[in-house]
């Protein structure tokens, strides 16, 4: 049985002047949580008013639940599309408590005395209920605004920037609370973010967005242990880029012959220009390993030291070791590279 | 025997005040009740729809703000009476067809309304168009109709606004004198006047003025309890775009396109085309020998509102240089007081600076009770506020840093204001001089009570023509009056765009 609640096929964009998406497909099953992570200006809040058909005029198209919502031919109102939206400023009505807000979008009375106890409950607001929107904390409000988007029980959840609002705590303290009740209920929900964090932790499937193209649309998992592309890595800072010739499946580098078994999965380019992939885990620093660099810096961030590798001149790696890491800036070290984890990336 | 008759006039004075009252309170909470149906109508559109000729329409629909009440009501009495444009015209042409009296209750509100409606529109032009995109998307996905995201969502978010614009068109209607004497309309203002004028009675014209006094002290409550809800209605927050504009058919376009233009019409353009046709009549009739009398009435008041606004300005300089050199909340506070003098209707303030006068008696007071520096205090009373609230925002970019550094330099208050604050600030100090100048010149019933026998200004020439059915003789002056009174409704626009940008 097929599973989609969301499919974008092919969806593009712009303005006269300007191409603001381009091609983006990416599909979502139920109960999933999507995640699509860019910087500002990319396209990503275009795609999700799009998705939730608060702009009109794209190419491609768009299926909630098997239904086209959005092509060239169909247009069905955003009321109408069985979606919810969440505001990156929440877009709570002032002038109405958080229980008004809550059953705004409801209509008959006994259904909205029962979806506002459910809702309260939920989320934890039941001694809130009677507050009004500027007396509740930033937390409080993204619950309430949530809480007001699933009350209508919708396919799919649409978020735009849903936790930029917050501070460092609250916002773990929500996406493990919001990761459990999306679970509960069995809602699907895209999220777009610029937030790394918050990408991993919180999503099924994720995508890296970058000048309106959706780079990939994979697993947290793969997306961090087999990009497609280069821009990936540096996006999502995902480990170190090695310069060098591969040939006959050898990668000739600074670091000497390396052997791999990638060509299978080798990604063909018409000129054949590749960088080596070598995520954060593959470079570890041992006793007896087989390459000696200086350590250059070491930087304690609380759960783990952020450390650089002096190889050769102008080749420094950045790994990630434990929080116990004991050794100090300008100590001679070495270290070894596991070779499975590396992954071939053509030159963009 | 005395004291029966004064018990018994006391129970007259008392029934005819509760009837004054009931029409006074009728007349205003018409007017607003009608100023609001327009201006909200008017304010919805334009904020929201697009059609042919909207940018003209931004500024024309305020336009009704240059006309003192009382000419926009003399032009449409000169055009419906008996003896006006169209009754005249139909028994020339031998028709003899009676039209229902303009001049009553009804009428004074519906022609009091079309100059006050651009209040309320402007308010609630503000906060259409600085709601929140994201709030009005958020009640379309949750299902709403636009009429239902009006009712339940924008309306109430807009209501402090509106409210205050509402505040302001009943104050506006409260003190109106002009307007209600023409339309023969007994409210309280043209009680007070009456037994001022008529019986020179200080102590009735004084109760009277408390019941005012104490009407107003309710609506300045009133009005501050909505002010602290604008922040929390204002909901742009980061991340969230004003409003977008409504789709509308061509259908649709024509009937917004015809409720503005209509508007327009009945509030600027049919008054000012009457008057210019009464001013060519004038020409044809009395030639330029009028005109000339014209013009010297118009040098008086000319030279009585630049000397009232120099006056003004000055003194609001001199309050704000005591608040930002002796830094005291008690003063400030004063000072803030001061300023209410705007709210009070100009025949209530005319009794209370002729009662405060009484004081000095006759060696001082009578220099002072009919002379223009008396007339001067009256008007500084009422306009200080306008003259203030002008400097203060100008002030408000002059940072008290500059003047320590001055002070370290080692110059005094008075050389620091004239080679720091001067430059900084004189475009507001020339916003004030216009501002207050253009409210002088128009200023009707405190001058009608506080001038000196035999200064007419403009406005008292022009309420005495009319008065008198004269709307031909009337009609010049009217239209400089008009002229005037249009500098300030274009500085009004220029600094309601900027708010609607800013905001």
């Amino acid at each position: 049985m097929n599973n989609i609640i969301l499919k974008c096929e092919s969806v593009s964009f712009g303005y006269s002047d300007k191409l603001v998406l381009k091609n983006v497909s990416l599909s979502l099953e139920k109960g999933e949580i999507g995640v699509i992570l860019g910087a500002s200006g990319c396209g990503k809040t275009t795609l999700l008013r799009i998705i939730g058909g608060l702009e009109k005029n794209h190419l491609g198209s768009i299926e909630i639940e098997q239904k086209v919502v959005s092509s060239k031919k169909e247009f069905v109102d955003p009321q109408k599309r069985k979606i919810g939206y969440v505001f990156q400023d929440y877009a709570l009505f002032p002038h109405l408590t958080v229980a008004q807000n809550i059953t705004f979008g409801l209509n008959s009375s006994q259904s909205k005395a029962t979806v506002l106890q459910e809702m309260l409950s939920l989320f934890k607001m039941e001694e809130k209920k009677d507050f009004f929107p500027h007396q509740l904390s930033g937390g409080q409000q993204q619950r309430v605004a949530i809480a007001r988007s699933l009350a209508v029980k919708p396919e799919i959840l649409l978020m735009d920037e849903p936790f930029s609002n917050l501070d460092i705590k609250m916002r773990g303290e929500l996406l493990q609370e919001l990761g459990e009740i999306f679970k509960k209920i069995g809602t699907s929900c895209l999220i777009v973010t610029h937030e790394i964090g918050e990408a991993f932790s919180f999503a099924d499937k994720m995508g890296v967005l970058v000048d309106g193209a959706l780079l990939q649309w994979q697993t947290p998992k793969k997306m961090f242990f087999n990009p497609i592309s280069k821009k990936i890595v540096e996006i999502l800072q995902s480990g170190n880029l090695l310069g060098g010739e591969f040939a006959q499946n050898k990668f000739h580098s600074c670091l000497g012959i390396i052997d791999l078994d990638l060509t299978s999965n080798l990604p063909v380019t018409e000129e054949p220009k590749y960088c080596l992939f070598l995520p954060h885990g593959a470079i570890k620093v041992c006793a007896e390993g087989k390459y000696l660099g200086k350590l250059t810096k070491v930087q304690f961030n609380g759960k783990s030291n952020l450390c650089e590798i002096l190889y050769a001149p102008n080749l420094h790696f950045l790994i990630i070791e434990s929080a116990d890491f004991a050794h100090l800036p300008n100590e001679n070290i070495q270290f070894d590279i596991n070779k499975k984890l590396a992954v071939l990336l053509p030159i963009d | 025997m005395e004291n029966e008759f004064n018990s018994f006039s006391d129970f007259n004075f008392s029934n005819s005040i509760v009837g004054i009252l009931g029409s006074t309170l009728l007349f205003s909470f018409g007017t607003v009740l009608l100023s609001l149906v327009f201006g909200v109508t008017a304010a919805y559109i334009m904020a929201f729809y697009r059609f042919p000729l909207h940018g003209f329409f931004q500024w024309a629909l305020i336009l009704p703000l240059a006309f003192p009440a009382y000419i926009l009501g003399f032009t449409y009495l000169g055009f419906f009476e008996p003896i006006g444009i169209i009754q005249s015209a139909l028994r020339e042409s031998g028709i003899s067809l009676m039209l229902p009296s303009i001049r009553n209750q009804t009428g004074a509100v519906i022609f009091k309304s079309l100059t006050l409606y651009p209040y309320i529109y402007l308010m609630a032009k503000l906060a259409f168009s600085t709601q929140s995109n994201h709030i009005i998307e958020t009640a379309k996905i949750l299902g709403c109709s636009q009429k239902k995201i009006f009712f339940t969502v924008i309306l109430p978010l807009s209501w402090p606004w509106i409210f205050s614009g509402m505040m302001l068109v009943f104050m506006e209607a409260i003190s109106d004198y002009g307007m209600v004497s023409l339309f023969n309309v007994d409210t309280i203002t043209t009680f007070i006047y009456q037994k001022w004028e008529g019986e020179k009675s200080l102590l009735s014209a004084s109760r009277i003025s408390f019941i005012i006094l104490f009407i107003l002290t309710i609506i300045y409550f009133l009005q501050n309890i909505y002010k602290g809800d604008r922040k929390v209605f204002l909901n742009v927050k980061e991340g969230a775009n004003f409003v977008q504009i409504f789709q509308s058919n061509r259908l649709i376009q024509l009937s917004h396109f015809s409720f503005v233009s209509v508007m327009f019409f009945f509030s600027f353009l049919m008054p000012i085309a009457l008057l210019i046709f009464w001013t060519f009549k004038n020409f044809q009739l009395n030639g330029l020998a009028k005109w000339m009398l014209y013009f010297s009435e118009s040098f008086k008041s000319f030279l009585l509102s630049i000397t009232a606004a120099l006056v003004i300005t000055f003194i609001s300089i001199i309050l704000l240089l005591y608040e930002r050199n002796i830094k005291s909340k008690a003063l400030s506070n004063l000072i803030k007081f001061s300023t209410l003098g705007y709210a009070l209707p100009g025949t209530l303030l005319g009794i209370c600076v002729f009662a405060f006068l009484n004081y000095f008696e006759v060696s001082f007071g009578i220099i002072l009770k009919a002379s223009l520096l008396g007339l001067i205090i009256g008007y500084l009373i009422r306009f200080n506020a306008v003259s203030y609230e002008n400097v203060f925002s100008a002030y408000e970019r002059v940072p008290p840093s500059l003047d320590d550094s001055g002070y370290i330099l080692g110059k005094n208050t008075w050389q620091i204001f004239g080679r720091i604050h001067f430059p900084l600030i004189k475009a507001g100090l020339f916003s004030s001089v216009l501002l207050v100048f253009v409210d002088v010149m128009k200023e009707l019933p405190l001058t009608l009570i506080m001038r000196p026998s035999s200064f007419d200004t403009l406005p008292i020439k022009i309420y005495g023509y009319s008065s008198d059915g004269d709307w031909v003789s009337a009609s010049l002056p009217a239209l400089l009056l008009i002229l005037v009174g249009i500098v300030p409704v274009i500085l009004l626009t220029k600094y309601s765009s900027f708010r609607t940008k800013r905001v």
